[in-house]
């Protein structure tokens, strides 16, 4: 075994250990098409243990151009089982499952790895690989690719569950309320879905040697060589991953929040977007009193609306301070944090309400 | 050949210049004005705009430009004082559009120029940007209005701009968490009012800072 894998060994990230906890993985990919025939080919020659394959469709002829594990004599044939027989060309040791079938709320239940690579083509599949994998607390490693441009997101839902963490419906909407764009509509390069599917199997394999899965969603756009990654968000009306985020985590945030209430002056610094100045902010949603602020003359005022405050703490010499009524403290020059906390203590002190 | 010449809106930001950079380029020649929001924001949106007008300006081998610095911060302040806050960027864009055609007039510009892009913030919506002009009688021209935001940023490093619109700065401290992104000019007329906007541009325009950039 070692020597087949010698390259990937050597890799330190990787090594003996992480080989074979590749050999003991189990990954599920959904679609033989462009992502899934690349991907699958690359955790096969990796040494992955075992693959689930899924397709309904058969091999047409405008296929070959990307779907790199058929050839010509395959035209008309199943892509699942037609997968299966390459693969087992490429790396007799994986064993290989191969469904010749749609994915839909039944067989789902048929997929028993934790991992899930989704090469799919349609919203609507994408929508049932989201909710089980929430469901079941499982890895979905999504990948898309229209004309040049591609991105991939991995959604954690053993921590989309517990943490603030989205899920793909976070990010993309309703599966059931999207245009589907692909590559009928906008085309395909299959230099674009290489990548992309490199990057799915890439993520697999980083995440079966125990690296944590990545949280940004990717987008590449290839004929312009760009690259970029793109922070996301929990969506707090999504239906797909909330209510059972809040079932399993309603009881730690009910806690968590208590704790805050007691402490309404707990606020935490840190630097604004475009890196300029620091702020705090109070981690409850306790407001400022700026009628006191004016009225106690503790501070400089430069500035008073019923929104936000200018003012200065000239004996700390602070530079000037924006204040919002809604909690955020905004120190225009000061960068010493521990006299802005000091500063930021005393504000929230005594005019927290 | 026509003197085309118009009113080139210019903030610190990435837009503003490369809309600025594509009308030199078709030989309109640009009087700047900067709406200087302090103390909402601080002295480095300023600065970063005399960085800008010159970078254009070698770019695009001009001499000298003329900047008008107004004091908006002032004015942005009597509207949030009076005025429903939902509404102050639209009521900002309003006033940074009257203190513009009137500058238009001084410096006999045809026409006014800014780096709006459709829908990228809360007051460049179709349904902002006609509430916004709605009392402009020259044209405002918009270069890069349907810009996707990468290809404008491809531009400014092209040009060279892109360095500086993004060296730090504080952002407008007024904007509103939830501002409106539609809105009727009947009912921002009537907001208006709660301020004395013409008093407030004349006032601002006769204390404008003009300075010359090489």
């Amino acid at each position: 075994m070692t020597e087949k894998y010698q390259s990937q060994i050597q890799f330190e990230k990787i090594g003996k250990e992480g080989q074979e906890k590749i050999r003991n993985a189990t990954v599920a990919i959904i679609g033989m098409g462009a992502l899934g025939t690349r991907c699958a080919e690359l955790l096969c020659r990796a040494g992955i243990g075992r693959l689930q394959l899924f397709d309904k469709d058969i091999i047409e002829k405008s296929n070959l151009q990307r779907q790199t594990l058929y050839t010509e004599k395959d035209i008309g044939a199943a892509k699942a089982t037609t997968a299966k027989k390459k693969l087992e060309e490429i790396n007799k040791d994986v064993k290989i499952e191969a469904r010749n079938q749609r994915i839909d709320e039944d067989n789902i239940k048929g997929i028993n790895t934790n991992i899930i690579i989704d090469g799919t083509d349609n919203m609507e599949t994408r929508g049932i690989l989201n909710q089980h994998c929430i469901n079941t607390k499982k890895i979905l490693i999504s990948g898309a690719v229209a004309g040049s441009i591609g991105t991939i997101y991995t959604t954690d839902c053993r921590a989309c569950l517990k943490t603030e963490r989205p899920c793909l419906q976070c990010v993309f909407g309703r599966f059931d309320k999207h245009p589907d764009k692909n590559c009928e509509t906008e085309g395909i390069l299959n230099t674009t879905a290489t990548i992309i599917a490199a990057m799915q199997a890439n993520e697999a394999i980083r995440i079966i040697v125990g690296e944590p899965a990545e949280e940004e969603l990717i987008r590449i756009d290839i004929w312009k060589n760009n690259f970029e990654k793109i922070k996301v968000k929990k969506n707090p009306k999504c239906s797909g991953c909330v209510t059972e985020y809040k079932k399993s985590s309603g009881e730690k945030m009910k806690e968590q929040n208590t704790k805050e209430k007691n402490n309404p002056t707990k606020f935490e610094i840190k630097l604004c977007k475009t890196k300029a100045a620091f702020s705090t902010k109070l981690k409850t949603n306790t407001k400022l009193n700026l009628k006191k602020i004016v009225e106690e003359k503790e501070y400089k005022v430069i500035t008073d609306t019923p929104v936000l405050l200018v003012i200065e703490d000239e004996k700390e010499e602070s530079g000037e301070i924006i204040v919002y009524e809604y909690g955020e403290l905004l120190f225009k020059t000061l960068k010493d944090t521990e006299k802005l906390k000091k500063i930021a203590e005393k504000i929230y002190h005594n005019y927290a309400k | 050949m026509q003197i085309k010449k118009a009113v080139m809106l210019i903030s610190g930001g990435i837009d503003s210049p490369v809309a600025a950079d594509i009308l030199l380029k078709k030989e309109v020649e640009l009087i700047y004005v900067h709406f200087d929001n302090r103390p909402l924001t601080d002295e480095r949106p300023l600065d970063k705009v005399r960085m800008l007008i010159k970078k254009i300006n070698a770019e695009n081998h001009k001499k000298q430009s003329k900047l008008y610095v107004i004091d908006h911060g002032k004015n942005q302040i009597e509207a949030m004082k009076k005025t429903e806050r939902r509404y102050l960027c639209i009521l900002c864009r309003r006033m940074m559009f009257k203190t513009a055609e009137k500058i238009a007039e001084i410096e006999k510009c045809q026409a006014i120029a800014t780096g709006e892009n459709l829908g990228q913030v809360a007051s460049q919506t179709m349904s902002n940007m006609k509430t916004i002009t709605e009392s402009i009688k020259i044209p405002v021209i918009r270069p890069i209005l349907c810009n996707d935001k990468q290809e404008t940023i491809d531009i400014a490093k092209t040009i060279g701009t892109y360095e500086i619109s993004i060296m730090p700065g504080i952002c407008c401290a007024a904007v509103p968490k939830s501002p409106a992104t539609k809105s009727k000019a009947i009912i921002i007329i009537e907001e208006e009012k709660k301020i004395n906007v013409n008093e407030l541009i004349e006032q601002a325009i006769k204390e404008a800072k003009i300075e010359y950039i090489d």
